[in-house]
């Protein structure tokens, strides 16, 4: 099996941590004040919500990309 | 040879071949937003505003990032279009090292690439698969346009590249990243299209043959029976599990412990983290693998929670509105949409099954899952009922006709149906849904398309044809010489004289013959051919009257099938070895010849697949919202896509228009649509319905009854007691006010509970039901003419005559005109089908793209054209797409919205000429010839109105020319038709009624305006005589 080889070396763990906490940032950036049935809230389409956060979002799901494919070179 | 060499020179080529795709589809990339869906993916892509289920959240991430390049809001849809065009390059590039992979190992085994004509044969057969794939049809059609189905491509070609990526270092120490790679590519793709679990078969089988040593038929099959299982897994274990056991934590926290919404979610992800965490920890060997591959998979079905975080912010988009872990589940499942059943279910002649309850026969039902739904006032989740199923009476085996809406569709298609046996059914499945929505469209990719009109069975819609005039003519019952020029001319006319598909079938075979690793790869392409086509027709179970054709579902299959037109190439040049060419002027004259396909195909494919310079969907879509009036914020109610999306793209990405509001009454019946109408959205204010939640909460009010035979007897009672019904119904009783009021949601509100009581008593008086009053409070509509007063004091009539029952998007239309009252202009598409809305019908003016809703004081009216706005809308306001510019290619959607302008022109200019107006009838003629010329959009019956102003305003010369051309146009066309087989001939008897109907009425103006010469030279011997 090659299994020993998956997952074992400090950077998988580090650059997924990584990785996830910008998901999960990207996720909390994208909260805010929401429309009600009285008003509506221009917030819900700031930069913060719809541009910083979902890049955040996006660049953590890509660098699993690299987090799962890392091998130290033999 | 080195083997670096080849990888580097096998590289280079896949890039090459990418480049070249790029380049093609961001030179043919639509400039703006497309028809259909595309709108709201580009909504949902720049403001993460939520679409139709089930939702493409990270096709949403990474459309967002393509929209931040875009230099100003006009170029957010073209971003998103060019990261379609990229990913399919990139699909491109990918089937390219599919091919060169699977030729290499069929050429030089496991071993290297030694001679430098297999690399020659190996790169050229790649690029001969690739360039089909990339010139073919359907891919190209999705290539162009920010569709989910380009992405979802490139996933799967993704995922089955890096399995054969897998497949040559399974040896080496830690290929099994490549593994989990795929699980998270799964993951991540269920956020973008369900389409791409379908190649785990296929996958499943590659590990299969790489692993076993002794290949057996039951080894195949057990590999295949767990590749299912793992599909099945995944899709109906895995994510609705996952997602239960959260609605369980979920209603735990809020339900029992009071905490606050979505608390129970993050403490049950936050557990499963940590349980997940300590199993990777602990666990070793298999089992570590397998968890690590079921974790990412959830690691990529997370971007989901884009979808719960924005529906929570209640965007004006916001559909079905997912923001709480039940409602996504139900989002996922897309509960919106009916159930085809798949294994046993009910024909479409089913009946529910009655059973006794007490004196009543009731529709039996069974209690699905209890659906629960969230309540802001309480901040907690409220059971809204269970979900209820009819049980029928009618079941069968593999049900295929199924659906009771369409049993006509059914029966015409089959020419009539008895059973519907199970020998009907078989034939229906295999002759419409296998070889109508699916061989069709693959022989259109393969073969030859005739062209670009949408068909449902007719001789001259949207057939396979070859380009062999004898063939075409023997397949579709017709003489091909005799075809009219509208249809040979039709850009969407493809033909490949079958050569790609010879092509293909060449390849099959000669990899088939490859020893034993030539049918192991012959058994993976089959099976991700098979499960990205044929098995979408058996899931989708697909009814007749498809609102468009469906080919771009199954891209993956005609993606699967170029692997073998590229694997084609090593067939022709080892025929070419065999009839004695040597071994290197074999391999140059087969690839070269083989390459010819390809070109060929892109030659025929190019000009219906360039949507440069064409911008109809935006200013379609403006048209709609600039025929409104600027203020007082208009309310548009639509009900198609095509008359809905363009309008929010306008609206939610271009910023135009925002103070209007467009209310798409097919959603209208649900509660959480009407929510979003009772919320303002920029700066359009709320719905002035003063509707509670339980007016329109699911189940409340979908239907009302209409009851005709009440109104005299509410009459009689107010004859009898006029005070205290006036009290207690209003002072009239048929003012849609009062019977809003008190016949349908029953308000109480300002009366006395005696008066509450009475009311109930009276009304069972009126249906005589009296003795069930006090467990009675009866809705129903309690007469078919009733009337809506206007602030001014004006009575507007409504009539529900033939009408058995009014929706909920009915009641919200009458309780606007009764609330809105003249200070929010209310509009109806012209699109939309006006008999659905009858009641509206005498009160409708004509503007342009819309009918304002204006009062008129008698049922008889005739719908009225307000003839100034409409020539300052059609002449000033409106813009037609960059139609002039003959070039652009306008396909069958586009052209059917242009034919909607020129009906609208066609009626203004019949107008103005009754008005004795010649001089702005012919200006709006020459706005029509220089927006739509008919090179672009050819004229149709409107055009008469054309023909009419010409001649009118003595333009004689020009008007015999257009005279002339209708003539033989319709003469072409009537000729053909009688050319058709007979049992063919009723499928086109509308385009016959059609053209018949042209010509005569051309024919009785030529007769009009005296131009005998030019009659003469159609019919010289009826004008002779």
């Amino acid at each position: 099996m090659t299994l020993k080889h998956l997952f074992v070396e400090r950077t998988h763990y580090v650059v997924s941590a990584l990785a996830v906490f910008l998901i999960l940032s990207g996720f909390l950036l994208m909260t805010g004040e929401d429309s009600t049935n009285e008003t509506f809230c221009p917030d819900i389409f700031s930069a913060r919500r719809i541009t910083l956060a979902p890049l955040m979002c996006l660049g953590g799901y890509l660098l699993l990309i690299p987090a799962i494919l890392w091998r130290r070179n033999t | 040879m080195q083997k670096f060499r080849f990888n580097l020179v096998d590289r280079i080529m896949g890039w090459v071949a990418f480049a070249i795709a790029a380049t093609v589809y961001c030179l043919t990339a639509e400039p703006t937003a497309s028809l259909w869906d595309c709108s709201e993916f580009i909504i949902s892509a720049y403001k993460l505003e939520i679409g139709h289920p089930p939702g493409a959240p990270f096709f949403m991430l990474t459309a967002n990032l393509f929209s931040q390049f875009a230099s100003d809001p006009s170029q957010v849809a073209y971003m998103v279009n060019i990261m379609s065009a990229l990913l399919s390059a990139g699909c491109i590039m990918l089937l390219f090292w599919t091919v060169s992979h699977l030729m290499r190992r069929l050429l030089c085994g496991y071993g290297e690439v030694g001679r430098m004509q297999d690399l020659l044969l190996i790169e050229g057969s790649a690029l001969v698969g690739a360039l089909a794939c990339m010139f073919s049809d359907s891919f190209w059609y999705s290539a162009v346009e920010a569709e989910v189905y380009a992405y979802s491509s490139f996933l799967t070609a993704l995922v089955f590249w890096l399995m054969l990526k897998w497949d040559e270092e399974a040896d080496a120490p830690g290929s099994d990243r490549w593994l989990l790679l795929i699980s998270y590519f799964i993951g991540l793709s269920i956020g973008v299209h369900l389409l791409n679990l379908l190649c785990i078969p296929a996958m499943v089988l590659v590990y299969y043959f790489r692993r076993t040593r002794n290949v057996s038929m039951w080894g195949i099959c057990k590999a295949l029976l767990i590749s299912f299982a793992l599909l099945g897994g995944i899709l109906y274990g895995l994510i609705p599990g996952v997602l239960w056991l959260a609605g369980r934590a979920e209603l735990l926290a809020v339900k029992q412990l009071g905490l606050p919404f979505n608390s129970g979610l993050l403490a049950f992800i936050l557990l499963l983290s940590v349980l997940i965490a300590w199993g990777l920890w602990r666990w070793h060997g298999t089992r570590r693998l397998v968890l690590s591959c079921v974790t990412l998979i959830l690691v990529g079905f997370s971007c989901y929670g884009v979808i719960l975080v924005r529906s929570a912010a209640n965007p004006p988009m916001d559909e079905n509105s997912p923001e709480d872990v039940f409602a996504l589940k139900r989002y996922l499942n897309r509960e919106q949409y009916e159930d085809n059943p798949l294994f046993y279910g009910p024909t479409y002649k089913a009946k529910p099954e009655y059973e006794r309850k007490g004196d009543f026969m009731v529709a039996k039902r069974k209690e699905g899952e209890t659906v629960w739904r969230k309540s802001e006032k309480t901040g907690k989740y409220v059971d809204a009922g269970n979900k209820l199923e009819y049980v029928y009476d009618n079941n069968m085996l593999f049900p295929r006709m199924h659906s009771s809406r369409h049993a006509q569709a059914y029966e015409q298609w089959m020419g009539g149906v008895e059973g519907p046996t199970m020998k009907e059914n078989v034939r229906f499945f295999v002759s419409y849904q296998l070889y109508y929505m699916y061989i069709r469209y693959f022989l259109w990719n393969f073969v030859g398309r005739q062209n670009d009109i949408p068909g449902n069975g007719e001789t001259e819609h949207g057939n396979w044809i070859t380009g062999i005039d004898a063939v075409d003519g023997l397949l579709l019952g017709c003489d091909m010489d005799k075809l009219p020029s509208d249809l040979r001319e039709n850009k969407g006319r493809n033909v490949y004289y079958a050569l790609p598909l010879l092509l293909g079938l060449l390849g099959m075979v000669w990899q088939r013959r490859q020893g034993a690793q030539g049918r192991a790869q012959f058994l993976v392409t089959f099976w991700l051919f098979f499960m990205t086509g044929i098995a979408i027709v058996l899931y989708l179970n697909q009814t007749p009257l498809q609102a468009r054709e469906r080919d771009y579902s199954y891209a993956g299959s005609f993606y699967a099938f170029c692997i073998w037109v590229g694997l084609g190439t090593g067939a022709v040049v080892s025929v070419l070895r065999r009839l004695k060419f040597g071994e290197w002027s074999s391999v140059i004259v087969g690839v070269l010849l083989c390459l010819l396909v390809p070109i060929q195909m892109g030659c025929q494919t190019w000009d219906d697949h360039d949507r440069s310079g064409r911008y109809t969907c935006r200013d379609f879509g403006r048209n709609y919202l600039e025929t409104a009036p600027e203020e007082g914020h208009p309310i548009i109610f639509c009900h198609g896509d095509n008359d809905t999306f363009p309008l929010w793209y306008v609206q939610e990405v271009e910023g135009k228009r925002t103070e209007a509001r467009a209310c798409n009454l097919s959603y209208a019946g649900a509660d959480w649509y009407v929510e979003q109408m009772l919320r303002p959205a920029y700066g359009s204010p709320a719905f002035p319905l003063g509707w509670e939640t339980e007016d329109y909460s699911y189940g409340n009010n979908d239907v009302v009854r209409i009851e005709p035979e009440l109104h005299d007897r509410v009459l009689a009672l107010y004859r009898q007691e006029p005070h205290t019904l006036r009290r207690i119904l209003g002072d009239e009783p048929f003012d849609m006010a009062n019977i809003l009021r008190h016949w349908v949601f029953n308000r109480t509100d300002g009366m006395s509970e005696e008066d509450v009581r009475l009311r109930r008593y009276v009304k069972a008086l009126a249906c005589g039901r009296e003795d069930e009053w006090e467990t009675l409070d009866i809705r129903c509509i309690p007469t078919d003419t009733a009337f809506a007063v206007q602030k001014s004091g004006k009575r507007m009539p409504l009539s529900f005559a033939g009408k058995d029952m009014l929706f909920k998007s009915d009641l919200l239309i009458l309780q606007l005109l009764v609330n809105a009252d003249e200070t929010r202009p209310l509009y109806v598409t012209t699109s939309m089908n006006v008999d659905d809305v009858a009641y509206l019908k005498p009160h409708l003016v004509l503007e342009g793209l819309l009918y304002r809703i204006a009062p008129s004081d008698s049922l008889e009216t005739e719908i009225r054209v307000d003839v100034e706005r409409l020539y300052s809308n059609i002449m000033e306001r409106f813009s037609y797409g960059g139609l002039s510019d003959t070039e652009v290619y306008a396909d069958y959607d586009v052209r059917k919205m242009a034919y909607g302008h020129q009906h609208k022109m066609a009626t203004l200019i019949d107008a103005l000429l009754g008005q004795g107006d010649g001089e702005r009838a012919l200006a709006v003629v020459r706005k029509w010839q220089r927006e739509m010329p008919p090179q672009v959009v050819p004229y149709d019956d409107a055009a008469l109105s054309m023909l009419r102003c010409l001649y009118h305003t003595g333009h004689h010369e020009e008007a015999d020319a257009l005279a002339a051309d209708m003539l033989s146009r319709s003469v072409e066309w009537l000729e053909w038709i009688g050319t058709l087989r007979p049992e063919r001939r009723r499928g086109s008897a509308f385009t016959e009624y059609r053209w018949n109907r042209i010509m005569e009425r051309t024919v009785s103006m030529l007769f009009h305006y005296d131009r005998k010469e030019l009659l003469s030279t159609y019919f010289p011997e009826q004008i002779s005589k």
